[in-house]
């Protein structure tokens, strides 16, 4: 989806697995589709495949030309599947969590965190191009912890508005775009804030690490998230503290 | 500012009293509106004079109130300092800004709190350290107010009667200001050595927005402050605080100095180098320089740091050079970090342009008329047209 954004239409992958997942999964993805300018391609994962396989399958349809990105079953019984595929794709991959039913999905508003760094801006920011170009409300969250906290504040009306605004426009200079500034963990905050914002999707930039210790953000989101969570690869780099 | 302009710009600097001598008015409407007499200045002003602060703002997520107009009151005494420095840098007559100095000693005079005891207080205040917001005796303010009240006095303008100088005096001696002569330290205000004594080494790497990092309830509780603010009065004030007191209030309130304030760098440098640490100076003011180029705050987009350019020009010429007028005397003390060879420049002052050359064992100062200069612990001579007063150690 990265480079399709803003290249003409371009088809979003719906991997079919289990089939209490199969009609979230296909609806998350028609209405990704429908973003994208693009149709949607089902991939069906037969049962009893190996997760190596089934992996393999995936990475291998979402490496097709003109694909966007792929949704597919992000839940507990389909870590296997999903983790590897995660770990190992060069594209988004979308993970709709069990027991999304009831509402069908839609795509009114994105929450984007951002964590300061050029490389997960640059990651993110076709996507949110996209979907801002679709009419999507993007609110974009940022969280002050040790390691990002601003090394000046002077007055928390003045610097917060002037911050802001030199933070969308380094990080997502998306007309309509607005800031959420949140302090403590980040973890424990895009979560919360998902649901305050009634975020219809979180997007984040990672780093498509998973071991111990890595990727917090990523692991609290499909733990605990009520909404799909789109990861998209960025290339490890060297983290600044701007603004 | 002020000091900065007044170096660069005198004529500026007069605009700078002027505007406030223009908002007088506002000013002490204010003050009758808080039930008071004279003058109160407003935290941030425009070109009405009324008080322009915002009410509040966001901080992680929530509505929060902001404070600092309803109660950083120094700023009173602030503008009537500024007024006087104006007047005594440049060598312009006091009773020009002896309307700042009255009106804000009334101010004070209506203000201050005299208990049972006959101590004043000044209650419900912020320093300069917002971090502490609505304290009892802020020892800045405090001592600020003393200096306010003595400098009316000592004006003696139009409409002063000797007793009204006279109970101005005699309310500076009244208060109080949290001095210990046991440890050489001022208490930032009361009650604040009970508060958590945490480091800021405790927490982060200075310079840190603690109350962004920790939260503001959590920074109020503890001894971490913003910027100066004991300290503030060594630097504005000096002759207003005990002798000797500058080194114990460094040593102390360093450690617990965020610097989470832009204006803060600057100013420590200026302390430091006034203290006799000019190279811990010099890694301070190398903090103050890189701010706004190296866009330490993320927002030099909106403009540069003006106050914090200000303090950088007084940390070098303060501090480093200790460059100060008083009584139309310009006086030299440097302290040069062991980095530099020298230190040369040029201001004005006293109605002339200066030229300042500082090495480690030689000062030399050129005035471009008849100036009465002073090298530190020398007696003051008369400096004539762009003769050079010089002494090598």
């Amino acid at each position: 989806m990265t480079e399709a954004a803003t290249a003409g239409p371009a088809d979003v992958l719906a991997v079919i697995g289990p089939p209490d997942t199969a009609v979230p999964v296909a609806e998350t993805a028609a209405v990704i589709a429908r973003l994208t300018g693009g149709d949607v391609r089902e991939l069906r994962l037969a049962a009893g495949l190996s997760p190596e396989h089934a992996a393999g399958r995936v990475l291998r349809a979402l490496d097709r030309p003109g694909t966007a990105c792929g949704v597919l079953a992000g839940g507990e019984p389909s870590r296997a599947v999903w983790s590897r595929v995660a770990r190992q794709a060069a594209k988004p991959v979308v993970l709709v969590p069990d027991g999304l039913s009831g509402q069908p999905p839609r795509l009114r508003r994105v929450l984007l965190p951002l964590d300061g760094t050029p490389q997960s801006a640059a990651a993110v920011a076709a996507v949110a191009e996209r979907f801002a170009l679709g009419g999507a409300e993007l609110v974009v969250l940022h969280v002050f912890g040790p390691d990002t906290v601003p090394m000046f504040w002077d007055q928390h009306a003045h610097a917060g508005q002037a911050w802001t605004r030199e933070f969308l426009a380094r990080y997502c200079a998306v007309p309509g775009a607005r800031l959420e500034l949140r302090v403590g963990i980040a973890a424990e905050h895009v979560v919360q804030v998902a649901g305050a914002e009634d975020a219809d999707v979180i997007t984040l930039a990672w780093s498509q690490r998973l071991e111990p210790g890595r990727a917090p953000v990523v692991r609290r989101a499909l733990q605990d998230a009520e909404v799909p969570v789109m990861l998209i690869p960025v290339a490890p780099a060297r983290r600044d503290h701007g603004p | 500012m002020l000091p900065a302009v007044a170096a660069m710009d005198p004529a500026a600097a007069g605009a700078m009293v002027r505007y406030r001598l223009r908002r007088l008015a506002a000013a002490r409407a204010r003050a009758r509106a808080c039930g008071r007499c004279g003058a109160r200045f407003p935290w941030e002003s425009a070109a009405g004079g009324e008080d322009v602060t915002p009410s509040q703002g966001q901080a992680g997520g929530h509505l929060i109130p902001i404070l600092t107009g309803q109660f950083e009151e120094h700023i009173t005494a602030d503008v009537a300092w500024a007024a006087a420095h104006y007047a005594s840098w440049t060598g312009s007559r006091l009773p020009v800004v002896t309307p700042l100095l009255t009106e804000t000693a009334r101010y004070w005079a209506s203000r201050c709190r005299l208990d049972a005891g006959g101590v004043a207080h000044i209650d419900g205040v912020i320093g300069p350290d917002e971090y502490h917001e609505r304290v009892n005796d802020n020892a800045f303010t405090n001592v600020m107010v003393r200096w306010n009240l003595r400098a009316a006095a000592a004006a003696s303008g139009p409409g002063i009667t000797p007793e009204e100088a006279d109970r101005w005096r005699e309310l500076a001696a009244s208060l109080a200001d949290g001095y210990d002569p046991a440890t050489g330290r001022y208490e930032q205000f009361a009650g604040y050595f009970a508060l958590e004594p945490l480091l800021v080494r405790d927490v982060a790497v200075p310079p840190v927005a603690a109350d962004m990092l920790l939260g503001r309830d959590r920074v109020a509780r503890s001894q971490l402050i913003k910027q100066p603010d004991v300290l503030m009065l060594h630097h504005l004030v000096p002759d207003q605080v005990e002798p000797g007191s500058l080194g114990p209030n460094l040593d102390y309130y360093g450690p617990r100095t965020t610097h989470g304030s832009s204006l803060s760098p600057a100013l420590t440098a200026a302390l430091l180098a006034r203290a006799g640490k000019p190279d811990e100076a010099l890694s301070m003011l190398r903090m103050a320089l890189a701010l706004d180029p190296d866009d330490l705050t993320g927002m030099t987009s909106a403009g540069l740091h003006m106050a914090n350019l200000g303090g950088i020009w007084q940390a070098v010429v303060t501090g480093m050079a200790g460059v100060r007028v008083r009584g139309g005397t310009l006086t030299v003390d440097p302290r040069l970090p062991a980095a530099w060879d020298g230190l040369r420049l040029r201001f004005r002052c006293l109605g002339r342009r200066v030229r300042l050359d500082v090495s480690h064992d030689r000062t030399e100062i050129r005035a471009d008329g008849p100036l009465l200069a002073a090298l530190a612990g020398d007696a003051p001579q008369t400096v004539t047209s762009w003769a050079t007063l010089r002494r090598t150690s």
